[in-house]
């Protein structure tokens, strides 16, 4: 899951259907007319042979705030903590930009008819300080993130396990939870329901192997300092500066070391989009995302040959999450018609290519492309909803009619000339500033109300006027944390713990739909539940949806085999070299 | 003397009981805590038992005698967005980096300015004096960020003479490695040379009006002779007791261009911990920097009567 409104964008993970999925077809056909596209010096510069120098640089926004697998939190530490540990699976992407799920700490694995019970065969892999991976490790792991005493962000993921989501409710025993190593390369896990997106679930980096032997010899001090870390993945941590720099160094036990070509990985934390740019031109930076107007300065670079620009739909949707825990300082956030008023007045289009710079897609339902529900792509299976009630409330009078009718019936007065709205939203930077205020004029014109903006420029403070329900909406985004409608769904249902973030939607019939996807394993019959809960929310205006995310990455033309998986982490390296850099 | 000293320690350690005791109940005051987005989606009892392993469900004044009897014994505690680590690990490893590139800024800073504001005195009102007003008033305005990215753009990155970012580590950590701390270091550099300049100036030119300044002129000194025997020395008095606070600063990071230029210094990691209410860390920071100012204040009262023997250090009688 990825907040996307306010601190680091947390990137979710991960991927594939039930199985070892290949996402094939998804970016060609993901809603509202997305343009993935390669372009730039699409011939490497290379001729494909590995240079005897293979060293690559990247960057973050961040620094780690930990290493430790099952406390995993932000975008950042997804990205390097995937090149440091492995999982059953790691994701990777072909050259069309297709994400491809593959066995990794698994060889392979076998699901029994009722859909209940996995049993994953290892294959020999080694930590990094030559000690044998075996199942029990994984076992370890589930556990300890299931702890409730641990308090890990990401426990959530593994409720679906038999006796975890007791255990994690302080009501079980881990003894309950029905995960087990059979011997050293058997691992078996039972589930409490036959839910169909497991693996892809169960492919989140939190449930990567972990050593219980240092973590009980080092308890707390452990978990971010890399020298008493040991790692199963491609590579290991040789030096770390708090707060600027990672380098990274292949792990010599790892199982599929002879595909692993670079010899030397640095993070290093730079914020500054114009530093990121001139290492970018230095060749000192060799792939690096962008969500600014560098995108346009930087696709340049890409026409003249010097990058490689790749656009591809993320999974990433941006809507307004309308105050209906208190109804807002207007009061009016729990009225259907005075949010669908707001959700209808403004135009998504316009937003995009005024506020936005034309770097996204128009949203108009709640569920971005590129999510599969069973083997089919969700977004191909039901047309935006939010695209009937523009029909409907096409202008401005009618957005402004509807909001009176809202108003009256809140307030039993039809004159709405002492209205006010609140918009709340941390600014951090020019572009979050324009969105604002943006929105704020297009509602304010739209409804024929005041908008007011609540601007905080400190995530702790937005937070707090947050929790004191000092909005009437706010932007939010979010991140699939695996390839499924549910990964969004989930937010809305009353009493989510997501409810604080998402404006706290409730609503019955939702809720009864909620209730009984959790026994549903039929990919069809679920599909057609998510498609009547996506229209129940965007109807009854739970939020309104904005813009769906796109991803610009920019990569030098002679790094190799490099992917950009949708799901997981978006900057798989593994098996990337450098060719032709000279 | 040593009675002041003695009377002067006494009430750092009161100022420093006051900084500590504000430091905390302020930030016990802000909205939210290094916890808050944590937890914020964690079940509800899971989330108290995370607030209890960091302490921070007890309420403020415990935490606060807590906090208090571990600065008295120099244990700030560990830092709870980045576990495992202490204010003195912090400061034992990114303080040598803030340490060089302060005293790399202030030595080139400092040196420049001076030189300009003799220069600009001697000259006085020709265009030289004039260019060197215009360029200080140029250095004062622009903020550090846009000439540390102008910097970065122009000699990194066009000219490509320089690295883009980086600091020198291991052997060079203290000496060598010079190609990467050029571009901080003038970076940081231009506002010490306009406020050193001006300084200079202004005091010079008060020098400049006195009778002993004609009478060296009357005896036939040179140019050269009157400022450096009588101008420089007489106008030194704020120039010596500014620097120690300058040093102070700078010794604490600049945020703007340890950022621009990935450098590992303690001026990020500051702000950083304010920003995520990392409390530990931002209390033994700020008790350590509230310290080394109270040391440098002390020092500097002592330059004054050193420099000029005239000003008496408080508690001794006038004549």
């Amino acid at each position: 899951m990825s907040m996307q409104n306010f601190a680091v964008s947390r990137r979710a993970l991960l991927a594939g259907s039930a199985g070892i999925a290949t996402l094939a077809g998804l970016a060609a056909c993901s809603g509202g007319g997305n343009d993935d596209q390669s372009q730039g010096s699409a011939a490497p510069a290379g001729d494909g042979t590995p240079d005897e120098v293979q060293e690559m640089n990247l960057v973050e926004l961040n620094d780690l705030q930990t290493l430790d697998v099952n406390d995993i939190r932000n975008e950042n530490e997804f990205e390097v903590l995937s090149e440091l540990n492995e999982g059953l699976f790691r994701t990777f992407t072909d050259e069309d930009g297709i994400d491809h799920v593959e066995p990794a700490g698994c060889e392979d694995y076998e699901v029994t008819d009722d859909g209940l019970t996995y049993t994953f065969h290892l294959r020999d892999n080694g930590w990094s300080d030559g000690q044998p991976v075996t199942a029990q490790h994984y076992v370890d792991s589930i556990l300890r993130l299931c702890n409730p005493d641990n308090g890990f962000s990401y426990a959530f993921l593994a409720e679906d396990i038999a006796g975890a989501a007791a255990y994690m409710n302080g009501e079980g025993a881990a003894e309950d939870i029905a995960v087990a190593a059979l011997d050293d390369k058997t691992l078996e896990i039972r589930l409490a329901n036959p839910i169909p997106f497991f693996l892809a679930k169960l492919s989140n980096v939190c449930f990567d192997p972990v050593r219980m032997d240092l973590i009980n010899e080092y308890a707390d001090t452990m978990s971010n300092d890399w020298e008493k870390q040991v790692y199963s993945g491609p590579f290991k941590i040789t030096s770390r500066t708090l707060e600027n720099s990672i380098v990274l160094e292949p792990n010599e036990h790892y199982w599929d070391k002879d595909n692993v070509k670079l010899q030397k990985l640095t993070y290093t934390i730079v914020t500054e989009d114009a530093t990121r740019s001139q290492l970018l031109s230095s060749k000192e930076l060799d792939s690096v995302d962008c969500s600014s107007e560098y995108v346009t300065q930087w696709a340049k670079l890409a026409d003249q040959g010097q990058l490689v620009y790749n656009k591809k739909a993320d999974v990433g949707s941006d809507y307004l999450a309308f105050n209906h825990h208190t109804g807002g300082p207007s009061g009016l956030m729990n009225n259907v018609k005075c949010c669908l008023a707001i959700s209808c007045c403004f135009n998504r289009e316009d937003f995009n290519n005024t506020a936005l710079s034309g770097l996204n897609l128009p949203a108009y339902g709640l569920i971005p492309g590129g999510i599969l529900s069973g083997d089919e792509e969700y977004r191909s299976t039901y047309e935006e909803p939010l695209h009937a009630l523009l029909e409907q409330y096409d202008t401005p009078e009618k957005c402004q009619a509807l909001f009176k009718e809202g108003v009256k019936e809140v307030t039993g007065s039809d004159d709405v000339s002492g209205v006010e709205l609140l918009i709340l939203t941390q600014q951090q930077n020019t572009q979050s500033k324009n969105t604002t205020e943006w929105l704020a004029q297009q509602i304010s014109a739209g409804v024929g109300v005041t908008v007011n903006i609540n601007a905080q420029s400190e995530t702790a403070n937005f937070v707090a006027e947050r929790d004191a329900n000092n909005y009437d909406f706010y932007l939010m985004g979010w991140n699939a944390d695996f390839s499924d409608p549910i990964s969004y769904f989930d937010l809305f249902a009353t009493g989510s713990g997501y409810a604080k973030f998402m404006g706290g939607y409730s609503n019955a019939e939702y809720d009864e739909m909620y209730e009984s996807l959790k026994t549903m394993s039929d990919s069809a019959e679920r599909t057609a539940v998510y498609q009547k809960m996506e229209q129940n929310i965007i109807e009854n205006a739970g939020i309104a949806p904005v813009y769906y995310t796109v991803r610009h990455n920019f990569t030098q033309s002679y790094v190799m085999n490099m992917s950009f998986p949708q799901f997981g982490n978006g900057l798989e390296v593994s098996r990337a070299y450098i060719s032709g850099k000279a | 003397m040593v009675k002041y000293a003695l009377k002067r320690f006494a009430t750092m350690i009161v100022m420093l009981f006051i900084v500590a005791t504000a430091t905390f109940f302020m930030l016990a005051a802000v909205p939210g805590d290094a916890l808050t987005e944590r937890t914020a989606r964690l079940p509800e009892d899971v989330a108290a038992r995370v607030y209890a392993r960091y302490g921070l469900d007890k309420p403020a004044p415990e935490r606060y005698v807590i906090t208090m009897r571990g600065l008295v014994v120099g244990d700030f505690g560990e830092s709870i967005v980045f576990p495992g680590q202490t204010v003195q690990s912090v400061i034992a490893e990114k303080g040598p980096i803030s340490l060089r590139l302060g005293f790399q800024q202030v030595i080139l800073g400092v040196g420049i300015g001076l030189i300009l504001g003799v220069i600009a005195t001697v000259r006085k009102n020709t265009w030289v004096d004039y260019g060197i007003i215009a360029f200080s008033i140029l250095m004062v305005s622009v903020p550090t960020l846009v000439f540390g990215l102008l910097l970065q753009q122009v000699f990194a990155g066009t000219l490509g003479w320089f690295p883009v970012i980086g600091w020198p580590s291991g052997d060079e950590l203290m000496f060598g490695g010079w190609e990467y701390t050029v571009l901080p270091t003038l970076a940081g550099s231009f506002g010490y040379m306009a406020m050193y300049a001006r300084l200079l100036k202004a005091s010079m030119s008060d020098v400049l009006g006195q009778d002993y300044i004609l009478a060296a002129e009357a005896r036939g000194l040179s140019k050269g002779q009157i400022v450096r025997r009588h101008m420089i020395r007489n106008a030194a008095i704020p120039i010596v007791t500014k620097l120690p606070m300058t040093i102070a600063m700078c010794l604490t990071g600049s945020f703007y261009i340890e950022t621009i230029f990935a450098i590992p210094g303690l001026g990020r990691y500051y702000i950083q911990a304010i920003s995520g209410r990392d409390v530990t860390m931002v209390m033994g920071f700020t008790v350590v920097i509230a310290a080394m100012y109270m040391v440098v204040i002390f020092l500097t009262d002592i330059l004054y009567h050193v420099v000029d023997p005239r000003i008496q250090l408080a508690g001794k009688t006038s004549r």
